[in-house]
Order: structure tokens, then C-alpha cells, then sequence
């Protein structure tokens, strides 16, 4: 059952009709995530990022979008399965952390009963095992006083202590694959950090493998192993993360890059902003979808999309761009 | 020495009786043409402490001073001088109205020119931010929220205010518009000499757009100075663990934190605690430090930390 892949995405296209016409939020996006490997999807907002992931969980709902292509995620073809069988990939195989632990955590079940629920999702756990692995997660996630905090309601814990919570629902049942959107993006730097250092310690620790969706470049550059950068729905450049930022070479990739201000940087000099706006997924442009954005856009580029060309002496990093940025530096 | 325009003198407020200070005894100095960044994390009074200096809620003690005189909050011309943008520029429109009448707007109720002028001037001021006529006669929901924080800005400019409050104003943009937008407010303080008062949970934000930077904690000032000296060379252990906090993209800069704060204390609450505010996560805190606080003074020439043991980055 399996070969390695613990995640595989192919080709896969997801379309939401509207009433203006039909948005084409994925487009022709393919992925890989072998177990125990951390990748970061990266992008602004309407990129799809947050859709390629929900679609690749079993989220996204067919009567609502049209989707078409593959996903596999420990051997299961995810989009092929019928509503029950799906479900019951989820906790078990995979599971989802969101940006808004309070709307992820019932408002008045103590945490400890919820985390315990998600426990049974596994059908041979009864009641006492899951209430002692509510404990014993709540230890894992690195809340101190456990035996007393699952007591308590989210609305009695911080933001960081409600994310923590929701991560142990979500591995309550061991799952080989976490999918988490922007989990860090509502709270603070110092609590982010200790957060996506438990996400490290997790997949070091259990072998879980880790899709993390985010708009903070430097989120997923210190904390993931593979990064895919998206931009309207496509995947304009993906590889290993320190070869991706050492060396951008699809011209989104290094304008997003120098349009991130700087915290520690010697001198003082304002970001570089990107000019124009984020195409309308209504009518995206043809060709290149960065192409009136870009500087260094030719007639090709708004006439022939440009696929995804490896990097010659970088394994795995590829970018798809007819005017690369390397002749500039 | 440049003379401050609008200043908050030795600020506090109390948000209902039995609560601690929401902001205790904080002093900010806005001058011309200068940019002051306030950052720190939520809940540590940065964004009580620009309601305050608008007016929007009461101080508790301390005064404002425009000109080096002091003024009532309510004062109509502390209301032409000192406007502001704030983070959700959608939310801050009327939704049934265009940008333009709602840009044009301030100068109706400061009584300025007639209808036909005031539509002239607005037009004018939302072309300068970059907002094209046909973008004006849209509704607010009709727009991107770049184009809706530069309307902002044109609406809160337009008076010709000599100080700008900015409460994240750019924290709900993505990246790439973030920096067109950074980019309009460095204009606005070089061509109109405007001072600012610019608040931001993101440090990278603050150290490239602001000349000076001030850092909160819990209510209080504890680290103020130019904002490359603070991006550069934090001195009080809560700026460097904040600056150590952020994951950097040049991957070539270190990976461990110069300072480890103290765990298992996250949920103490520094304002309740006598002494310095930070001293139950500080690894440096010595029972000085929970004895009597720290109050800022000059370690450097223009730069103030209120530690009783600053961080040395080369001890």
C-alpha cells in the first residue's frame, strides 16, 4: 500500500461556478509529500492555497465545485471515495489544524471531552482509553497541568493554548498526514513560534507528515523541507526550501521575496512592492498568469503558458517561467 | 532640537474600576516629518494608547499637548490636526455611500468650499493616493482593500492634518500590496512633512517604514529609539526575544535565539505583578526586578530602556 508517497497530488484542477462566470481556483496542480516530510504552500490571498488544501483532505464538497485530477494520501484515492469512507480517513490517516482554534473547539464541552471525542474516532478506543489520551495529549502538546486543564472551556485558555488543543484533536488518532491552514496567523510572534516549534517536534517525533498552508514566507522558510509558491490557482515555482529562497527563479517568486519587509536587515530600505493587482480568477490573463505584473514580461510569456521546467543542477526545484531571474543578479 | 507637534505626556488608562491600566504612565512625542513605529504584542496597549491620543477613550492621567500646549481631546482643532487610518478600511466606510462622498466628507463637516469643490478636492486628494475617478464612484465592497486603505488615506489627508494615527494599517493586505501602500505613507511624511504615529504587530513593517521605534510590553514603554538602533541592537530582553520570535527569511541569519525566556509562565499576567512587567519570563530577572520598576532612561544618546539589566549583545 505504500511506496514511499504518503501525499500525491496530480493534475488536479478545481473549478467553482458562479454566477459571473466559473473560477478556477486550482489549476493543474501537482504535489508530492513522501512520510514525515514538512512542506509549505505558499501564496497571497486568492492563490488557491487554502483550496488545493481542502480539496486534497476531501473537503471540498463535489456539489459545489467541479474537480478533476488525483489525490492519494496513504495509498487511499481520496476524491474517488463515497462520503463514509472519506470520513473515515479523517483523524485517522488525516487531519486538519485552522487558523480559528475558537471556532474549531465547542464553546462549552471542556476540552478534555473533546479531545477524548476525536480519539474515538478510532473505533477500538473506548470511553477510559480516550479520556487517559486526552491527558496524555494534552502532556504531548505541551500543556502544563494536564490532568487539571481538561477541565477547562476554550474560552478559559489563551489563543496559543486553544491552538494547542486543536493539534491534539487533531492527532489524537495518529494520523500519518496534518494538513494546517495559516495555524499561526492569529496570534502573536512569540506564541507563534513555540507553536510551529511543536509542529517540528511532531513530525520529528511521530513520523507525521505535514502540509503547512501560509502567506508568511518565513513561516514556512524555517519550518518546512519543501515549499510549492502559488499564484492564481498554478504552482509557479516548488523545491527544496533553502534552494527556492537562495535562488527564486520564477520572477513572482523574487518579487514576492523583495515585497516582505525586512526585520533585521542592516539598512533601513522600504519593501518593493509588486505593481498592479492579483488577477481576476473571472478572466485570468492567457499565458503567464504574473505576466502584467511582471517586469520582465515578453510577448511569449502573455501568449504561451509556461510549465514547470527543473532547474539543471538543483534536484527538485523547479519553476515555471521563460525569463528566469538569473540573468540579472 | 525639533520641537514635537502633538504629544501624549505620562498617559494612562483605565478601561472600568478594579482593572489594572490598560496603558500605565506612557509618553509618545510625535515630530514633523517623522515616522514613530509602536510594536508589541496583543493586548499590550498600543492600540489603547493612539484611541487615546484621538480621543477615542479617556485618559485616566496625563494630558495631551499640540504646539507645546496642552488641549482637550475634544478640541476642534486637535480634530483637524490629528487624523487617522485604521486596519480594516472596509469596515471603516460607510457601505451605502462611494468613496468619493465619503471622501469628501470631512470637509463638509469642517464646513470647507461647496458641494461642486468639495467633490474637486476629493477627487484630487483620491488621485494623489493612486484611486482613479471610476474607482472613486464605487462603493467600498467594490473595491480591493488596497484600493480601500488608500480612499482611507485620501479621507483621513484631506484636511491636511499635520499628524497621521495609523493602527495596523496594513496588516490585513497581502505582501504585495503592503509595500505599494508603505511606500504611499514614506511619501506622505517627505512631501508633507507629516507626522506619524504608525502601530504594527510586524516588525519587519516598522523597522523599514519608521525613523523611530517604540516597543511595548503589558501597558508600558519599555524600549524607544531610532529604528534601525532597535532593529539592529535591541537592548531590553523583551524586544530581542520579540525580534528573535519572527522567523527570518534571510536564511543566513541565526537560528537560536539570543534570549530564552522563562517557560510555564505564559499565563501570568506582568500587570499585576509589582516591578518590571516582564520579570516572570526575563532570564535575567534578579529580585530587583520584581522589587522596583525599571523606568526608561538613555543607555545610548536617543536610546531609552526601561531594564534594570539590558541585554548586552556581547557580554
Amino acid at each position: 500500500m505504500t511506496d514511499g508517497t504518503l501525499l500525491s497530488i496530480k493534475d488536479l484542477v478545481v473549478e467553482f461556478p458562479t454566477g459571473a462566470g466559473t473560477v478556477r481556483a486550482v489549476d493543474h496542480v501537482s504535489l508530492e509529500l513522501g512520510y514525515g516530510e514538512r512542506l509549505g504552500i505558499v501564496g497571497e490571498s486568492g492563490s488557491g492555497k487554502s483550496v488545493l488544501a481542502r480539496t486534497a483532505m476531501g473537503l471540498t464538497r463535489p456539489g459545489t465545485a467541479r474537480i478533476s485530477g488525483q489525490v492519494t494520501i496513504a495509498g487511499h484515492p481520496v476524491l474517488e471515495l463515497g462520503e463514509r469512507r472519506r470520513r473515515a480517513l479523517w483523524g485517522r490517516e488525516v487531519a486538519m489544524v485552522f487558523q480559528d482554534p475558537l471556532s474549531a473547539l465547542h464553546p462549552i464541552t471542556p476540552i478534555g471531552e473533546q479531545i477524548a471525542e476525536a480519539a474515538r474516532r478510532d473505533p477500538r478506543t473506548t470511553r477510559r482509553q480516550a479520556a487517559a489520551r486526552a491527558v496524555e495529549l494534552l502532556e504531548t502538546v505541551g500543556i502544563p497541568q494536564a490532568t487539571r486543564r481538561v477541565h477547562a472551556r476554550a474560552h478559559e485558555l489563551s489563543g496559543g493554548m486553544r491552538q494547542r488543543v486543536a493539534i491534539a484533536m487533531a492527532i489524537a488518532c495518529r494520523p500519518k498526514l496534518l494538513f494546517a491552514d495559516e495555524p499561526t496567523t492569529a496570534l502573536d510572534v512569540t506564541v507563534q513560534a513555540r507553536i510551529l516549534d511543536l509542529f517540528d517536534q511532531l513530525c520529528a517525533e511521530f513520523g507525521i507528515g505535514l502540509v503547512m498552508v501560509s502567506h508568511d514566507l518565513g513561516v514556512v522558510g524555517r519550518h518546512t523541507d519543501h515549499v510549492a509558491v502559488m499564484y492564481a490557482g498554478r504552482i509557479a515555482e516548488r523545491g527544496p526550501v533553502r534552494a527556492v529562497f537562495a535562488r527564486p527563479s520564477m520572477r513572482y517568486t523574487s518579487a514576492l521575496m523583495a515585497a516582505i519587509p525586512r526585520h533585521r536587515a542592516a539598512e533601513q530600505s522600504l519593501p518593493r512592492p509588486i505593481p498592479g493587482q492579483p488577477p481576476n480568477l473571472l478572466a485570468p490573463p492567457p499565458g503567464c498568469r504574473f505576466g502584467p505584473r511582471c517586469g520582465q514580461a515578453s510577448p511569449r510569456c502573455h501568449a504561451e503558458q509556461p510549465p514547470l521546467l527543473a532547474l539543471g543542477d538543483a534536484p527538485g526545484h523547479e519553476y515555471a517561467c521563460w525569463h528566469p531571474g538569473e540573468a540579472d543578479r | 532640537m525639533k520641537q514635537p507637534i502633538f504629544t501624549l505626556e505620562n498617559g494612562s488608562v483605565r478601561y472600568g474600576h478594579g482593572h489594572p491600566d490598560a496603558v500605565s504612565d506612557v509618553t509618545v512625542r510625535l515630530y514633523p516629518g517623522e515616522i514613530l513605529g509602536l510594536v508589541g504584542e496583543s493586548g499590550c496597549g498600543k492600540s489603547t494608547t493612539a484611541r487615546a491620543m484621538l480621543g477615542l477613550v479617556p485618559l485616566s492621567a496625563g494630558r495631551l499637548t499640540l504646539h507645546g500646549t496642552p488641549v482637550n481631546p475634544h478640541d476642534r482643532r486637535l480634530r483637524a490636526a490629528v487624523q487617522a487610518i485604521f486596519q480594516n478600511p472596509a469596515a471603516s466606510f460607510n457601505p451605502r455611500r462611494s468613496l468619493l462622498d465619503s471622501v469628501a466628507e470631512p470637509l463638509r463637516v469642517h464646513g470647507q468650499g461647496t458641494a461642486r469643490q468639495r467633490r474637486e478636492r476629493a477627487l484630487e486628494e483620491l488621485d494623489r493616493v493612486g484611486v482613479t475617478a471610476q474607482m472613486a464612484a464605487r462603493r467600498p465592497n467594490e473595491v480591493s482593500g488596497g484600493q480601500c486603505q488608500r480612499a482611507a488615506i485620501a479621507r483621513a489627508t484631506i484636511l491636511r492634518p499635520e499628524v497621521l494615527v495609523c493602527d495596523e494599517p496594513v496588516s490585513a493586505l497581502d505582501v504585495s500590496i503592503q509595500a505599494q501602500i508603505l511606500e504611499l505613507l514614506a511619501e506622505l511624511r517627505t512631501e508633507q512633512g507629516l507626522a506619524m504615529l504608525f502601530i504594527s504587530h510586524d516588525l519587519g513593517v516598522v523597522a523599514s517604514l519608521c525613523d523611530r521605534t517604540a516597543v511595548m510590553y503589558a501597558g508600558r514603554m519599555v524600549e524607544q529609539g531610532a529604528a534601525t538602533e532597535i532593529a539592529g541592537n535591541p537592548r531590553h530582553p523583551y524586544s530581542v526575544a520579540l525580534q528573535d520570535a519572527v522567523p527570518s527569511l534571510d536564511l543566513s541569519d541565526g537560528l537560536a535565539p539570543r534570549i530564552r525566556t522563562r517557560t510555564g509562565a505564559d499565563d501570568v499576567d506582568g500587570r499585576l505583578l509589582p516591578g518590571c512587567r516582564f520579570a516572570a519570563l526575563c532570564p535575567s530577572a534578579t529580585p530587583e526586578c520584581t522589587a522596583a520598576a525599571p523606568v526608561l532612561a538613555e543607555l545610548a544618546p536617543r536610546h531609552e530602556v526601561a531594564c534594570h539589566h539590558p541585554f548586552d549583545p556581547a557580554p
